[in-house]
């Protein structure tokens, strides 16, 4: 960690914390939209870092990342349903989900090992796909398409006085501590010999065999961090929702969305993962928002030419900004971090 | 003892013999080459070494040691455990005689079911006033009241599931025993003769990387920064020396592949020589390279071999061949046709027949 990327890093995080201390008390409805979504992208932006672990470090295009963020969910919500023996917490979750996230991507990753390339994002396709039917089908468990609802918030005790039903600034605080967690946890490693094993996999698989690199290992490794931190982001997300969300959220969409994310970003760039998070989030934020002004402001337009409506445009301008960044910007808007030597 | 011993060795690719019984031994700390025209399996031999291929018939060892992952016991017992579990799916898997009714009196079959099985433990969560179903449970009394009734059978059937379920663990064990990973962690390292660095890392991460096996500490651990000052150091010193030692290490923090040519080679012996070899495969390392470039190459691998690291060297290059080796061996087809020192294999009438093909007496 370099004194330049200390600086910037705690730049941000003091800019961010300004915006959740004294954020709330504007009084435009559209800041408090846009903070009220802040915890949302916090919290994307933890899946697009696992994503950015599995495909920006160690090369394997994961294209099912998703349903790994629905087994966070999911285990989040089997564990504290009410109906349920188990009858949990949301704290001791926080630990449990991501662990299980951890086991359960390893256990799938062990077969995927065999496979390289468009293959490798083949089968990932499929597994996402296996899991969210599982989902809908096992309905017993998982209550079928309607999801598990409610699961609880993350409740302080009492004495605290925070409670993180009504206000923007728990939820704010609790996941800007989370992703920021996560970022030096990232950041550390990509510097560690992890990071180092999990490049050197990318750049030449063979080579880093026949320099005593334990390529499945290393590969195993990668795959466990990146769905822990996907399932940490399912637990946050469906505890954010106060519902796990129907099976059908945690699709190849929700994983195409992610990929999207990370190329935009810079792939293999902890930093530009999360810019990339921001950007293509802004749309989910704004779209809506000129949706309600062109209903309310043109309503005779709004009813006739019903494809002016930005929310159906969501997947062409992601794609169009894909073209543009790779047209423009090959390796993302923030490029890979080179490694100096202190 | 011999620095490398192969034994008879021979590659096949379908009917394609790339390497035919081949048998190569030679000291340590020496300067040996191999040379031979093109497609004489020079390469082929190297990836074999390496791990890259399965030798068809034959065997090499390093330093009398063949390399080969050891059976342990546990790893006997592994297949076992394994085999259990397979037993145990096939005892599960074998269908019933109609002989079991079910709750509602028809005849049923048991099979694993999760929806039964999850009612039977925690009622439906989403109908409390349906009754409890325990029909699984039944199901699995059912299971242990017919495993008595046939023990004979039940337990071919398991004897079966065991003996398939390890076999296959082993075969599956068996074909990874040598793996280029153990090779290169037994000292036996190599270049390639299209160069394969870690393009898009640092010089000095290129070499830091073969260090980090030495390290220790999770992931948790490296998070923290509890990782020692120390080993970081240590490592980081090695990888510089090699750099030094090759003449790079002006230039640590550049990307790989912004190197030239001639110093991206070099870069690669230098991670080659950072896992500590033995013996040191170099794939035709002065390939593009001009004089004044291959007299600095050939420099530097006399000083690899005055550190005591045996040098197998593949080349087209006479000059460097000649001037380098303390030992030649030509290949031809995949059989070695020659093998002499520099001076009397310039003459040798095989050598110069697979090089220039044979006289025609008019």
């Amino acid at each position: 960690m370099n004194k330049r990327e200390m600086l910037l890093e705690g730049a941000v995080l003091f800019v961010l914390i300004l915006i959740g201390v004294f954020g709330p008390m504007i009084p435009f409805s559209a800041v408090q939209v846009i903070l009220g979504k802040m915890p949302q992208i916090f919290i994307i932006s933890l899946a697009a870092l696992g994503l950015n672990i599995i495909m920006g470090y160690c090369g394997m295009f994961h294209f099912g990342l998703a349903a790994f963020v629905g087994i966070g969910a999911y285990t989040l919500g089997i564990l504290t349903f009410r109906n349920y023996p188990f009858g949990l917490g949301f704290w001791p979750l926080l630990i449990i989900g991501p662990c299980v996230t951890m086991v359960a991507g390893v256990c799938l990753g062990i077969p995927l090992m065999r496979v390289k390339g468009d293959y490798l994002a083949i089968v990932s396709l499929g597994f996402g796909e296996i899991v969210k039917d599982c989902m809908v089908n096992l309905s017993v468990i998982t209550n079928g398409s309607q999801g598990l609802n409610p699961v609880p918030v993350p409740n302080f005790p009492e004495s605290f006085g925070i409670s993180f039903s009504d206000t923007i600034r728990p939820w704010y605080f609790f996941t800007l501590i989370i992703l920021f967690v996560c970022i030096r946890f990232c950041r550390q490693l990509s510097n560690s010999r992890f990071g180092r094993a999990w490049r050197a996999i990318r750049d030449d698989e063979l080579a880093a065999g026949c320099i005593g690199l334990e390529q499945i290992n290393v590969k195993l490794n990668a795959l466990a961090v990146g769905c822990m931190l996907a399932g940490l982001s399912g637990v946050l997300y469906a505890s954010k929702l106060e519902t796990t969300a129907e099976p059908k959220t945690y699709d190849f969409n929700f994983s195409a969305m992610l990929i999207a994310m990370v190329i935009l970003g810079g792939i293999g760039s902890v930093y530009g993962t999360v810019a990339g998070v921001c950007i293509l989030y802004m749309f989910e934020i704004f779209s809506p928002m000129a949706s309600e002004y062109i209903q309310s402001n043109f309503p005779t337009i709004a009813d006739k030419y019903v494809f002016l409506d930005p929310n159906f445009w969501k997947l062409a301008t992601f794609g169009l900004a894909l073209v543009i960044v790779t047209r423009y910007k090959p390796k993302g808007i923030i490029p890979e971090e080179v490694e100096s030597s202190k | 003892m011999n620095a490398l011993q192969i034994e008879n060795l021979t590659v096949r690719f379908g009917g394609l013999t790339a390497i035919n019984a081949l048998d190569i031994e030679f000291e340590p700390n020496k300067i040996v080459s191999i040379i031979g025209p093109n497609g004489a399996g020079k390469t082929t031999v190297f990836n074999v070494l390496t791990g890259l291929y399965e030798p068809t018939t034959g065997d090499f060892k390093v330093e009398g040691n063949n390399l080969i992952r050891p059976l342990k016991n546990d790893t006997i017992g592994f297949f076992l455990l394994f085999g259990l579990l397979i037993g145990i799916l096939f005892l599960l898997c074998r269908p019933q005689p109609p002989e079991y009714t079910g709750p509602d009196g028809r005849p049923e079959q048991y099979t694993l079911q999760i929806e039964p099985m999850w009612r039977a433990a925690f009622s439906d969560p989403f109908n409390p006033s349906r009754p409890q179903d325990y029909s699984y449970i039944s199901g699995i009394s059912a299971a242990i009241g017919f495993l008595a009734k046939d023990p004979g059978g039940n337990f071919l059937i398991f004897l079966l599931g065991l003996t398939i379920g390890s076999l296959g663990a082993y075969t599956v064990w068996s074909s990874a025993r040598r793996t280029s990973t153990r090779i290169a962690r037994n000292g036996l390292s190599r270049t390639f003769q299209n160069i394969r660095l870690f393009k898009e890392m640092t010089v000095l991460e290129n070499v830091l990387i073969s260090q980090d096996r030495y390290k220790k500490g999770g992931m948790l651990v490296t998070f923290l920064a509890f990782v020692s000052r120390e080993e970081d150091r240590i490592a980081r010193e090695t990888a510089v020396n090699e750099l030094e030692f090759v003449g790079l290490s002006h230039r640590l923090d550049e990307k790989a592949s912004s190197l030239p040519y001639g110093e991206q080679r070099r870069l690669e012996i230098a991670r080659a020589l950072a896992t500590k070899p033995k013996i040191l495969l170099l794939d035709e390392p002065a390939a593009g390279m001009n004089p004044t470039e291959s007299a600095q190459l050939m420099e530097l691998i006399r000083k690899i071999q005055g550190r005591g690291i045996t040098v197998l060297l593949i080349e087209h290059h006479m000059k460097v061949v000649m001037g380098l080796s303390d030992h030649i061996i030509v290949l031809d087809h995949g059989a070695k046709i020659a093998e002499e020192n520099p001076l009397k294999i310039s003459t040798d009438p095989l050598v110069l027949e697979a090089y220039l093909g044979k006289e025609e007496i008019h």
